[in-house]
């Protein structure tokens, strides 16, 4: 950690608490001060994620010294009492965290108080974990704690695993995903991991017949499922026409399933058509333009390695750059985008730069570009999509405006 | 009912470790003293910022700076500690990034420490004590534990109480008169109207609040006065005059006609102006309100709730004083001019219960069972006529009898039309 010019990491407990937010009928208890939880419940909101109900305990100077938490205690009886909720998330908080307090033992003290409900501490308070290392944790303990040995579901269905609140854009990609994935295959997703989803869609969700991990903190829990369920996995995110196309026939043979061709091939047909000429628009104007041929993505490191193979081989950027947000999925290919490089990335006019809000900001682009949080603007679940067929065609859309700024 | 036995009454308070909420979970809560002293000092022109906390403190509160107006002239930087440093300090790691910011044109460094910095102990002050002299940069350590407090109120009062130890020293007193609490491009509310008069008598006004540049906090001890017009502003004015001899009134506290023409005579002959007769009509409007309003709300019972930039204590003085009677009060802050409030409610026989109010949606269904006549402030029930609510959030920088007026208007309205469907049996 250290000094951060521009916005600095997220922690483990905030992944976790991400993760979480889009699970109905359950209730996060954030152990800890309430300035964490009011930052972060606006946060989520204006992200678009609801479901969860997102509580904190608030703790004061009398309660850090005797170790008291009678307040966690009080909390949970009261959610109990009065939501309809038997799930509730014991999130870990920086200050107890230091003092010691122990969710686990906690949970497991209180358990018999609430016999009809479950108690489940996260085990994501270490000052150490990143926030994504957070998410992977949280899904995994999420399979895990809550979902039920059961059979297969008579008619095919499937899980998408790793839709949380922290991807830019989490809601619109994963009713893209769900949309052609029924279409072609006639599947019904069972649970969407864990954007709109419920406590229930998680417990069933050993019953599906193939898994989606559309980023690479859901593998984890792909793979506990397969071992569990032997539930065969897909792990990748869509992006651009030819990269949809490809990832339905990945899915087509990996799960060994029929597609219906017909809409496969009407839906690329629709797409194309709609970006034959933006297409066109931008090879006369990257051309033209050398030095804006330039194509830079700042995000999470699935989705900046998906937009940059559509841009390059569907418009012609001569350049591709990609950085990721997180310093553990730092690579070669996708560095992790410190101080330096945002500061230097904002500086330079020249080219596409698509980002979270504050790069976006620095650098006097516009929101339309955006493709990586934080975001501090208010966003739905209606959006268009980045992936899939659809999102090929916003992508396309976003570069066109763009190119007639510039030309 | 859920019970409220674990509240206390005010003759029991003396502090916020008294106060406890009045429904056990913060959904969401309230904002912690490190966002409301981020907030103000981003945006106050020559100001920087260093957030020292954890990745929730530095990347919640990032909208903050990058919305900052004057993000061009200052530096709104975060610390970030590690597992390491949060068992073994974070000396070295502050020190060098003072000196980053201090290589990079800072002039001012707020070090808003949070939570953990708070906890375990470094000894920032210390830390500014030693490298202070060998930097340009001026180090102010305001520290913003928010289990220390009950919410966002100390982030403001201690930021500027800060600011103003900024303040120089003046040799020669100017006519100048010290505006706290209110700005000069905050168009969106009336500025009260002794500003006015101030202005027509062209004194000449300095606007201490959010958007004032920081030469305004320097030199803000030569003025002959200082007026406050909010809560958050009184720290710095008995610092002000503690410090500098800048006599203060304060305006936000009194709603009484009869204190606020003291407070207008006191104001008159400190500054040798004529202000009583330019109020000569706004008072004659209150003096008719108030006694009408006290004849219609005698045994008018409340519960205070969410009333903002308000200070609670002193506001119920008041309506006490029209025949109101408190239940319960919603308290965010206890100041210290808040044992005065106390003993005054108190020799008035009133004792109501104080708490926080951190989950609308449970506290709505307890503040409905007390069953209050009014519910002053904003709460879970405000688009409800039974209890009706009286809304003050808009009051936030008024004072004086306009203020008052305003104030009676309301709740005469509300009070008169709650009766009327009582009688009728309407709700």
């Amino acid at each position: 950690m250290g000094l951060y010019k521009t916005t600095p990491p997220l922690s483990g407990r905030m992944g976790a608490l991400w993760c979480l937010s889009g699970i109905a009928n359950s209730a996060v208890v954030e152990y800890g001060c309430m300035g964490h939880m009011a930052y972060g419940r606006t946060f989520l909101n204006r992200m678009g994620a609801f479901g969860s109900k997102l509580y904190s305990t608030h703790i004061g100077e009398t309660e850090i010294a005797m170790g008291d938490t009678s307040r966690l205690t009080k909390v949970i009886r009261q959610i109990l009492d009065t939501e309809d909720v038997k799930t509730i998330f014991l999130l870990p908080s920086s200050v107890p965290e230091i003092t010691g307090i122990d969710l686990a033992a906690i949970a497991q003290e209180l358990s018999p108080q609430f016999p009809d409900s479950s108690l489940i501490p996260l085990s994501v308070g270490g000052f150490d974990l990143c926030g994504h290392k957070g998410i992977e944790l949280t899904l995994l303990q999420l399979v895990k704690t809550l979902s039920k040995r059961t059979a297969p579901t008579p008619s095919l269905t499937f899980n998408i695993i790793g839709s949380c609140a922290d991807m830019y854009n989490f809601l619109p990609d994963a009713a893209e995903i769900e949309r052609l994935v029924s279409n072609t295959f006639s599947a019904s997703l069972l649970c969407a991991m864990t954007s709109g989803t419920h406590v229930s869609e998680i417990e069933a969700m050993g019953g599906a017949h193939f898994n989606l991990v559309i980023r690479r903190e859901g593998e984890a829990t792909a793979l506990y499922l397969k071992e569990r369920f032997g539930t065969p996995y897909v792990m990748a995110r869509p992006y651009g026409i030819d990269g949809t196309l490809d990832w339905l026939t990945q899915l087509e043979k990996e799960f060994n399933l029929p597609a219906n061709k017909e809409f496969v091939q009407q839906e690329y047909k629709k797409a194309a058509e709609q970006i034959t000429v933006m297409q066109t628009i931008a090879a006369r104007f990257l051309r033209a333009h050398k030095a804006e041929s330039k194509l830079t993505l700042a995000g999470h490191a699935d989705v900046t390695s998906g937009i940059a193979r559509y841009g390059r081989s569907a418009f012609g950027f001569d350049q591709t750059i990609c950085f990721c947000d997180c310093s553990c999925m730092n690579s070669h290919d996708n560095p992790y985008t410190t101080d330096e490089i945002k500061l230097e990335l904002a500086k330079d006019s020249k080219g596409f730069l698509m980002g979270n809000d504050e790069l976006l900001r620095m650098s006097k682009r516009k929101p339309n570009l955006q493709i990586a949080s934080p975001d501090n603007l208010w966003h739905h679940a209606y959006e268009p999509p980045l992936v899939g067929y659809r999102g090929a065609v916003h992508l396309a859309t976003v570069w066109a405006n763009e190119i007639m700024q510039r030309d | 009912m859920t019970g409220i036995k674990h509240l206390k009454c005010l003759s029991a308070v003396k502090s916020m470790k008294t106060i406890h909420p009045l429904t056990p979970a913060a959904f969401p809560g309230n904002h912690c003293p490190m966002h409301t002293a981020l907030s103000l000092g981003t945006r106050i022109k020559g100001v920087s910022t260093l957030v020292i906390g954890t990745s929730e403190c530095g990347y919640y509160s990032r909208n903050i700076a990058i919305t900052s107006p004057y993000a061009d002239q200052s530096l709104h930087w975060t610390y970030i500690l590690d597992s390491k440093e949060v068992v073994f300090g974070f000396r070295d790691g502050i020190i060098n990034s003072i000196r980053e910011m201090d290589a990079a044109g800072a002039k001012i460094i707020l070090l808003l420490a949070t939570c953990v910095p708070e906890l375990i102990g470094e000894d920032i002050d210390s830390i500014c004590y030693e490298i202070q002299p060998k930097i340009k940069a001026r180090l102010l350590h305001i520290p913003l534990g928010n289990f220390k407090c009950g919410s966002y109120q100390p982030g403001y009062w201690k930021t500027l109480k800060k600011l103003g130890s900024l303040t120089e020293k003046a040799s020669i007193k100017t006519k100048t008169v010290n505006i706290l609490g209110r700005s000069v491009l905050e168009e969106h509310i009336p500025m009260p109207e002794i500003v006015s008069v101030l202005r027509r008598n062209q004194v000449p006004l300095r606007f201490l609040s959010p958007d004032s540049s920081l030469e305004d906090f320097v030199s803000a001890g030569d003025a002959q006065m200082s007026i406050s017009l909010s809560p958050f502003m009184n720290p710095l004015a008995e610092h002000l005059e503690k410090e500098h001899d800048v006599p203060f009134i304060s305006l936000h506290d009194i709603y009484s006609v009869k204190e606020i023409n003291e407070v207008y005579t006191v104001l008159e002959n400190h500054l040798e102006l004529k202000i009583i007769p330019d109020m000569k009509d706004l008072k004659k409007e209150a003096d008719l309100l108030q006694t009408q309003a006290a004849m219609q709300l005698k045994d008018t019972s409340y519960i205070m709730a969410n009333i903002g930039a308000l200070q609670p204590l002193p506001l119920s003085v008041y309506f006490s004083e029209l025949g109101m009677s408190p239940i319960m009060i919603h308290m965010e802050e206890y100041y210290p001019s808040d044992s005065k409030w106390k003993e005054s409610l108190l020799a008035r026989d009133k004792n109501p219960i104080l708490c926080l109010m951190f989950n609308e949606h449970a506290d709505k269904t307890i503040i409905q069972e007390l069953c209050p006549h009014i519910v002053i402030g904003d709460w879970g029930g405000r688009n409800q006529t039974k209890p009706p609510t009286l809304q003050l959030m808009d009051f936030y920088g008024q004072a004086g009898y306009e203020r008052t007026i305003s104030l009676l208007n309301r709740i005469t309205t509300i009070r008169c039309r709650s009766k009327e469907t009582d009688d009728h049996g309407i709700i």
